[in-house]
């Protein structure tokens, strides 16, 4: 299988000399000329001639001893629903093409600052409404472990630029799954942070109480690299947490007669039976390195889901009503404002969106609301506090998603089974707190993930233990080709 | 008119949602609206029995989101608008304007 150096490794062999950082620009722009054609992670590029230019400077600054940023000569690939006010920023949408925001999100300033590299905006559903980047106005991303698979949504982009080496870290967002579901599809390590350790200011919102932007790479130890850079307070957002910057890049891996995971049937069973058999070894292999397991329960696991997206399409409909072709780019061209209005919203958002728009409508609206919103926000509350009664003194694990990657258009005539696809991710959305998804097999080429849930601001312990399994899977690094 | 227990319903939501669908999107999003209806209204048979708030932000126990400050007064004259048929013009602040 092959293996690229860890982002960690290539910043601390461009600060000792070891590595030219002018060099692996050209061999990450080779691997995007190789893959792209046939994969479309990316929506937009930065320009070559820029990079050079910037990638020369960094050079020149390790030459001769300044001081350089943590990320000084990496590459980032940043979804394209995390403004950026040198790349376009579409979300996705023809609503949104094109459009340049007036300035950059907070995670991308931090990513900046330490001197990282935007490589360019990657690929997803449009405004991440979906599980498999199918959904793009911009066209399907495809998974370069096998070219006729999806590679899971809505950060597909994302994912599959790290998977064939198309940028050395990620940037994605995830509001039922978005960045765990493509990590376990692509082979690549996906972290949902605890809501509020990381800034939405600048990220386009779709569910906004369930949404993080999130740290997406090719191993457990870069994804904690890249959460210590876009974590922490941020003025700019009303929700984001008071509290400093996170340090999990330090962390050592667990020491297995310290942890205790929490086994819950309903986040166990389900799945296809490959899955569930790759599940078990795991777990079985960590018990035996001195884990301790618990059997958990959660009934009210069952009704997640339907919670969940009953959650995010109401909390779609009232942000996406912000799209009125008067503001963005996507006229309609009506003659009264009401039809301007009403064409520029048909000619902008694709069927999905539409969907959940007035999904999102049914749910809020009069005689319908006990019904479906308040019902799904009750369920919220047990969810959260049954969760966090479980992480106050374990890891929860879970199974990362039921199937293997699915087939282009396999799961798009049925919104259910698209939907089913994120049974096992929502759970973390919905209470808040962070979640891992790591690979620990391969299934005729196609990667199996897991996925460990820890306590509120217990990102740090999710880095301990998933640094544990990738020394027994040794999958660290790896990418397609 | 489409086979569908839920036409009536989407025209009214779309009406109040802004969207204008084609024919052949009321169909499809008809049926599609139908399932999912039926499947998030699961929520609601378990929601019955819960005897708790709902949730709306999820570290509602650590307070709320930031505390109000004072209010800010502005200085109407000081700002740079001019009004216009009763409308404030503002500045534009991103995008390239197709007209002026």
């Amino acid at each position: 299988m092959r293996r690229l150096k860890q982002a960690w490794e290539l910043a601390r062999d461009f600060r000792e000399g070891v590595e030219d950082p002018v060099e692996h620009l050209y061999n990450v722009f080779e691997a995007i000329n190789r893959w792209e054609a046939r994969v479309n992670a990316y929506i937009s590029l930065e320009s070559p001639d820029l990079l050079v230019e910037e990638v020369e400077r960094i050079s020149r600054s390790i030459r001769v001893g300044e001081k350089i940023g943590k990320l000084a000569g990496l590459l980032v690939s940043v979804k394209d629903n995390i403004c950026t006010s040198f790349l376009p920023t579409t979300a996705g949408s023809r609503m949104l093409d094109p459009y340049t925001p007036p300035y950059n999100a907070t995670v991308v300033e931090r990513l900046l600052e330490e001197d990282a590299m935007v490589v360019g905006k990657t690929n997803l559903d449009e405004f991440a409404m979906g599980s498999t980047t199918e959904l793009s106005a911009f066209g399907p991303t495809r998974n370069p472990w096998d070219l006729e698979r999806v590679p899971g949504g809505s950060s597909g982009g994302s994912a599959a630029s790290l998977a064939y080496g198309g940028s050395d870290l990620s940037l994605g967002s995830d509001t039922g799954g978005s960045a765990r579901l493509p990590a376990a599809y692509t082979a690549t390590v996906g972290l949902k942070p605890t809501y509020g350790l990381v800034s939405r200011y600048g990220l386009i919102p779709y569910g906004n109480s369930l949404e993080q932007i999130s740290p997406m790479a090719r191993s457990v130890r870069d994804v904690a690299l890249l959460l210590d850079v876009i974590g922490g307070w941020d003025p700019l957002d009303a929700t984001s947490l008071r509290v400093d910057r996170p340090r999990t890049f330090t962390v050592s891996k667990a020491d297995p007669r310290k942890v205790t995971i929490c086994v819950v049937k309903e986040l166990s069973e389900g799945a296809e039976e490959v899955i569930e058999k790759a599940y078990w070894r795991i777990l079985k292999k960590l018990e035996s390195e001195g884990v301790e397991l618990r059997d958990e329960k959660l009934p009210v696991a069952s009704k997640a889901l339907p919670a969940y997206y009953t959650i995010a399409f109401a909390e779609a409909a009232s942000n996406l009503a912000r799209y009125d072709g008067i503001f963005y780019p996507t006229k309609g061209g009506g003659s009264s404002w009401e039809e301007e209005v009403e064409l520029a919203r048909m000619k902008g958002f694709g069927r999905e969106v539409k969907k959940r728009i007035l999904m999102g409508v049914y749910a809020l609206s009069e005689g319908y609301r006990d019904e479906y919103y308040i019902a799904a926000t009750k369920v919220r509350r047990v969810v959260r506090d049954e969760v966090l009664r479980m992480t106050r003194s374990c890891i929860i694990a879970s199974q990362a998603s039921p199937i293997l990657p699915p087939r282009l258009g396999e799961r798009l005539d049925d919104p259910l089974k698209l939907y089913a696809m994120d049974v096992y991710t929502v759970i973390a959305n919905l209470a808040g707190v962070p979640a891992l998804v790591q690979t620990i097999e391969f299934h005729n080429g196609l990667p199996i993930g897991v996925q460990w849930i820890g306590k509120p601001l217990g990102e740090g312990e999710l880095v301990s233990l998933g640094l544990l399994v990738e020394e027994l899977t040794g999958l660290a690094g790896v990418v397609a080709g | 008119m489409v086979e569908c227990r839920y036409y009536s319903v989407m025209e009214k939501l779309a009406s109040l949602a802004k969207i204008k669908l084609s024919e052949e999107e009321v169909e499809s999003l008809c049926r599609d609206l139908e399932r999912t209806a039926e499947f998030l209204r699961t929520v609601s048979e378990i929601s019955r029995e819960l005897e708790v708030n709902p949730l709306y932000y999820v570290w509602d126990q650590w307070g709320p989101l930031r505390e109000p400050g004072e209010p800010r007064t502005i200085d109407i004259a000081s700002l740079h608008v001019s009004l216009k048929e009763g409308y404030v013009r503002v500045p534009w602040r991103g995008g390239k304007l197709e007209e002026a």
